[in-house]
C-alpha cells in the first residue's frame, strides 16, 4: 500500500470510526482538555509575561535547558562507542549485555535519583567525589537513564547498515576515519538526531531525578511547576511555567519532525547477524572498554542502589532498613507503611495497564488499518502524551476535573487514569509495527481458504499480535508502576505510591529513612526488571518500535 | 612478476576454511574470472585480495610488492560490489567522484573525471540524479564508474551482473567486455555464471570449497574439465566408464579410449553435443522430456547410463514415453583418470 493509501471510506470508514472513538474520546477527556485548562489559565493576566521577565523564574528555564543540553551531549559522547560495538561486534554474552543496557531506561526516574543520592550523597560508597546535589550529578543520571535511548535508536539502525558501504569507501581511498565521517555517520544522521531529540526531551522535561538530585539550586521547569503548586500554591504561575515548557516541547517536535522529512534515500537493510563480526586486535579493546563504561555507568549505581539498602547505622551490614518496611513510624511524613504504598502501586498499576491495553489496542488498530491522512495525524496525537510532561498531566487533572461535569477529585481511578495516559502511547507503539508487519499475504491466504474475517482475526491475527500485546501490557505495568511526575499530584496523602513514598522519605533527615527508601527503591526496581525481563523473552524477532 | 600473485593463500574464520591454499596470478592486462558455485570461497578471496579479509596464512604481492598488512584504502584497487554498494545519501556524481576526492585531487580535476567516467559507461548527464531512482542496469554503471574513476590498478568485480534480469545481463556483459579490453584493464571477476566467466576471462578459475581446481583459458576448461566436479558444474554428464583391453566400457556401451588414458577406473564426461539422437545409433532409452530451445530441441533420455540430455534437430522431437536411439560423438568427449565423486 503506498504512503497515500486507501482512505477509510463506507463501510471500512465506519469501522475505523468505530475503532478511533473511544481511544480519541479519552484522549480528549483527560489530555486534551486539562492541557486546554493550563493554556487557559497560563494565558489569562498576562502570567506567561509576568514569567518571563521574572529573574528567578529565567534563570530556571536557562538552567533547564542548559542541563538538558549538556546532558544530551553527555549522552551521546558515552553512548555512540555502545551502540557501534552492541551493533557490530559478536561476543558471548552481548544478548545478555544489551537487555541489561536497556534496564536503566525503565527504571523509575524516582530509583535513579535515589540509586545516584545513595552512590555519591553522605555515607555513599563516592561520596568523596563532592558531587551530592551538583549538576554533575544530574548530567551523569541523565546519561544513566538514557543510554539505552541510544544504544536502541541509533544501534537499531546500526545494526543493520549494509557493511558493504563502508568497506566500498575503504577500497575508495578513504581512511577507517573518513569512511565513518563521509558514509557511516550521514547514514546514521536520522538515527543520532532521533535518539538525542529523545534524549533531550526526558532531560528537558527531568522531574524526579532533578528533584531528588538537584537539591534547592538545580531546579528545571517541571521541578518548578510542582514547587509552585505543592508548596506556594501559585497555580497560575504553575500554569505559565507549564505553558512555556509545551512551547518549547512542541517547538523541537515540531523541529525533529521536519528535519526527519529531509532523510536521505532509501536504505537497503542487512539482517543485523549479517553484519556482526567477531572483534580482533584493536577491536577488542574498543569493546573492553566500552563494556568498562557500562559497567560504571549502569550497573555501579544499581549494585549501590541495593547496597546501600543493606547498610547499617553506624557502618557494616544489616537488615534494619528492610524490618522497618512493614512499620509506619510516628511523626514520619509517610502516613502509611512502605508496604501498604507497595499494595498501592501495584493497584494503581493493574487499573492503568488495563485502561492502557483497551485503549492503546483499539488506537493501534485504527492506526495500522489505515494509511490515510486521518489515521497518520491520530497517530502522532496519540503520542502527544509521551513528549508532554508528566507534571503537566498531573497538574492538569488538578485544575480541570475537580468540578461538574466531571469531578474525580478524591476517586481511586484519578491515578490509574493519568498513569494510562503516560502508558497508553507504550502499547500502540508496540503493537502497530506488529500490526503493519502481519503480512497481508498471510491474511488473505487464510481468506481464501475459507476463513471468515472473524476466523482470520482469531486464527491468524490473534496468535501474532497476541505476544506483543503481552509485550504492550509489561511496558504499560513497568511505567505506571513507576510513574511519580503525575501521580504526585493526584494520589491521596493517606494512599501514596511507592515512587511518592520514596520522595517523601528521601525527603526526610535520619538514616533510617534513607535506608528505607533505599530499600523500596530496590523493591521497584526489583519488580520493574522482573516486568521487562517477562516482556524480553517474548517480544516477537525485533519487530518493535520500542 | 607483474601484477597480482596470490600464493598459498588460506583465510579461516573460526572453524571454518573459506579459501584454503590458493595459488593465483593475474598478469597486468589480464583479466581473470574466478568461477564456482555460491559458496565456494570465490567473494572471500577476492576480498582478501581488496584488503577487507585478513589472510590466515599465504601471501598476496603486487608487482613483486608484499600487501599483508597495507590497508584497503593504501591499495588502489578498485572493487565493485555485489548489489551495487552505492552510497544511498549521495546522487550519482558524488558516488563516483568519492573516490577522487579520497584522493584530495583537484575540484577541476574532479569534476573532468567524473564527467568523463559516467560517459565511459554511457550515463552522461546523470550525475544530479539520486541513486535510489536509478534502474537496476543503471546501477550496475554507476558503480562500475565509481570503482574506475580513480584509476584502479587493478579492477575486483563481485558478482557484477548478478542481480539483473537475463536480457540486461546479456546486454551489459558485451558492454562489460568491450570496456574491459578497450581500457586494458586488469581485473579478477567473480561468478557463478559460466556464460559471464567465459565472455569475460582471458583464463577461468574454477573453485569448489575453497580451493581453485583448474586454471585455463575459456575454450581448455570448456573442452576438457579437469574433474568431475567441474564437468558437473558446467553443466556436462558425467558417466563412470573402466579402461581394460584398449576398450573403454561403460553403460554407453564400448568405446575406443583416448590415447593418453591409464588401465582402470575412469569418467566420461559427456557435452550436450556429443550425444544426437540417431535412429542407427547403439545407445537407447525412453524419452523423459523434450525442452524446445530455438535452434534445436533438448531430450532428456533415460538409458541405462542413467538420465543423458541429447539434442535433436528438426521440428519433430520423439514424444515423451518413446524409445529412441543416439550415437555418441567419440570427438566430443573427454574422459578423466579414475572415477571421481
Amino acid at each position: 500500500m503506498s504512503a497515500r493509501g486507501l482512505a477509510p471510506r463506507g463501510g471500512a470508514g465506519l469501522r475505523w470510526l468505530v475503532l478511533a472513538v473511544p481511544p480519541a474520546l479519552f484522549l480528549g477527556v483527560f489530555f486534551a482538555w486539562p492541557v486546554a485548562a493550563i493554556v487557559g489559565r497560563g494565558l489569562t493576566g498576562g502570567a506567561v509575561l509576568d514569567v518571563v521577565t521574572d529573574r528567578g523564574l529565567r534563570g530556571v528555564a536557562w538552567f533547564t535547558l542548559w542541563q538538558a543540553v549538556a546532558s544530551t551531549l553527555l549522552t551521546l559522547l558515552l553512548a555512540l562507542p555502545g551502540a557501534y560495538v552492541l551493533a557490530r561486534y559478536d561476543f558471548r554474552g552481548r544478548q545478555v549485555v544489551r537487555a541489561l543496557v536497556t534496564v536503566p531506561f525503565v527504571l523509575p526516574s524516582v530509583v535513579v535519583g535515589a540509586a545516584f543520592l545513595g552512590l555519591l550523597g553522605r555515607g555513599g560508597p563516592l561520596a568523596g567525589l563532592g558531587l551530592q546535589q551538583s549538576v554533575a550529578a544530574v548530567l551523569i543520571a541523565h546519561a544513566f537513564f538514557n543510554y539505552a535511548v541510544v544504544v536502541r535508536t541509533v544501534g537499531g539502525l546500526w545494526a543493520h547498515l549494509d557493511p558493504a558501504l563502508e568497506q566500498a569507501a575503504r577500497v575508495l581511498g578513504a581512511t577507517r576515519w573518513k569512511a565513518f565521517r563521509h558514509v557511516t555517520l550521514p547514514l546514521l544522521r536520522p538515527a543520532i538526531a532521533a535518539a538525542a531529540t529523545i534524549v533531550f526531551l526526558f532531560s528537558f522535561t527531568s522531574f524526579g531525578v532533578v528533584l531528588v538530585l538537584g537539591g534547592p539550586t538545580r531546579v528545571t521547569i517541571e521541578v518548578e511547576v510542582y514547587r509552585q503548586t505543592a508548596q506556594l500554591l501559585d497555580l497560575r504561575t504553575a500554569a505559565a511555567l507549564t505553558l512555556v515548557q509545551l512551547g518549547a516541547v512542541v517547538a523541537l517536535v515540531a523541529v525533529h519532525a521536519w528535519a526527519q522529512r529531509r532523510r536521505a534515500g532509501s536504505l537497503r537493510l542487512r539482517p543485523a547477524n549479517e553484519v556482526l563480526v567477531a572483534p580482533r586486535g584493536r577491536q577488542r579493546a574498543l569493546l573492553a572498554a566500552n563494556l568498562v563504561v557500562m559497567a560504571v555507568l549502569l550497573g555501579v549505581p544499581v549494585a549501590s542502589l541495593v547496597e546501600r539498602s543493606f547498610a547499617a547505622t553506624g557502618g557494616g551490614y544489616g537488615l534494619a532498613s528492610w524490618r522497618a518496611l512493614s512499620t509506619s513510624r510516628r511523626g514520619s511524613t509517610l502516613f502509611v507503611s512502605p508496604l501498604e504504598a507497595l499494595a498501592n502501586s501495584l493497584a494503581y498499576a493493574v487499573g492503568a495497564t488495563a485502561i492502557a491495553v483497551v485503549v492503546g489496542g483499539l488506537a493501534a488498530y485504527a492506526v495500522a488499518r489505515h494509511t490515510s491522512l486521518a489515521a497518520r495525524g491520530f497517530d502522532v496525537l496519540l503520542m502527544l502524551p509521551l513528549g508532554t510532561s508528566a507534571v503537566t498531566v498531573g497538574f492538569g487533572f488538578l485544575i480541570a476535573l475537580d468540578r461538574p461535569p466531571l469531578d474525580l477529585r478524591g476517586s481511586a481511578w484519578l491515578v490509574p487514569i493519568a498513569q494510562a495516559l503516560v502508558a497508553t502511547p507504550l502499547v500502540v507503539r508496540t503493537l502497530v509495527p506488529v500490526l503493519r508487519a502481519v503480512d497481508h499475504r498471510l491474511k488473505e491466504a487464510a481468506a481464501t481458504l475459507g476463513a471468515s474475517p472473524w476466523r482470520v482475526l482469531r486464527a491468524v491475527e490473534l496468535p501474532l499480535v497476541g505476544r506483543a500485546l503481552l509485550v504492550g501490557a509489561g511496558f504499560a505495568f513497568a511505567v505506571s508502576l513507576g510513574e511519580f511526575g503525575a501521580t504526585v499530584f493526584l494520589a491521596r496523602p493517606d494512599r501514596p505510591t511507592l515512587p511518592v513514598a520514596i520522595v517523601r522519605l528521601l525527603g526526610q533527615p535520619g538514616p533510617l529513612s534513607l535506608g528505607q527508601a533505599m530499600a523500596m527503591s530496590t523493591i521497584l526496581l526489583v519488580a520493574t526488571v522482573v516486568a521487562m525481563l517477562a516482556i524480553e523473552g517474548r517480544r516477537v524477532g525485533e519487530v518493535s518500535e520500542l | 612478476m607483474t601484477g597480482l600473485e596470490v600464493t598459498g593463500l588460506t583465510v579461516r574464520f573460526g572453524a571454518l576454511e573459506a579459501v584454503r591454499d590458493v595459488d593465483l596470478t593475474v598478469a597486468t592486462g589480464e583479466v581473470v574470472c574466478l568461477l564456482g558455485p555460491s559458496g565456494c570461497g570465490k567473494s572471500t578471496l577476492l576480498r582478501a585480495v581488496a584488503g577487507l579479509e585478513a589472510p590466515t596464512t599465504g601471501r598476496i604481492t603486487w608487482d613483486g610488492a608484499d600487501l599483508a598488512g597495507e590497508p584497503p584504502h593504501r591499495r588502489r584497487f578498485g572493487l565493485m560490489f555485489q548489489d551495487y554498494a552505492l552510497f544511498p545519501h549521495l546522487d550519482v556524481a558524488a558516488n563516483v567522484s568519492f573516490g577522487l576526492r579520497m584522493q584530495a585531487r583537484a575540484t577541476d580535476d574532479v569534476v573532468s573525471r567524473t564527467a568523463e567516467v559516467l560517459a565511459l559507461v554511457g550515463m552522461d548527464g546523470a550525475g544530479t540524479r539520486s541513486v535510489g531512482n536509478l534502474s537496476g542496469g543503471e546501477q550496475q554503471r554507476v558503480a562500475l564508474a565509481r570503482a574506475l574513476a580513480p584509476e584502479p590498478r587493478l579492477l575486483l568485480l563481485d558478482e557484477p551482473l548478478g542481480s539483473l534480469d537475463r536480457t540486461l545481463r546479456e546486454r551489459l556483459l558485451v558492454e562489460l567486455a568491450t570496456l574491459l579490453d578497450r581500457l586494458g584493464t586488469t581485473a579478477l571477476h567473480v561468478t557463478h555464471d559460466q556464460e559471464e566467466a567465459f565472455s569475460l576471462g582471458d583464463r577461468v578459475a574454477v573453485m569448489d570449497a575453497g580451493r581453485i581446481v583448474q586454471v585455463g583459458s575459456p575454450a581448455e576448461v570448456w573442452r576438457s574439465p579437469a574433474s568431475a566436479f567441474v564437468a558437473r558444474f558446467l553443466g556436462f554428464t558425467v558417466v563412470e566408464a573402466t579402461v581394460a583391453d584398449g576398450v573403454l566400457r561403460s553403460a554407453l556401451g564400448q568405446l575406443p579410449p583416448p590415447a593418453d588414458i591409464a588401465e582402470g577406473d575412469a569418467s566420461i564426461v559427456l557435452r550436450p553435443d556429443a550425444v544426437r539422437l540417431d535412429p542407427s545409433g547403439a545407445l537407447t532409452g525412453r524419452v523423459l522430456t523434450n525442452t524446445f530451445r530455438g535452434e534445436h530441441v533438448l531430450v532428456r533420455v533415460d538409458t541405462a547410463a542413467g538420465p543423458l540430455e541429447a539434442t535433436a534437430r528438426g521440428t519433430d522431437p520423439p514424444a515423451p514415453g518413446t524409445t529412441v536411439a543416439m550415437t555418441v560423438e567419440t570427438s566430443l568427449l573427454s574422459v578423466l583418470p579414475s572415477r571421481s565423486p
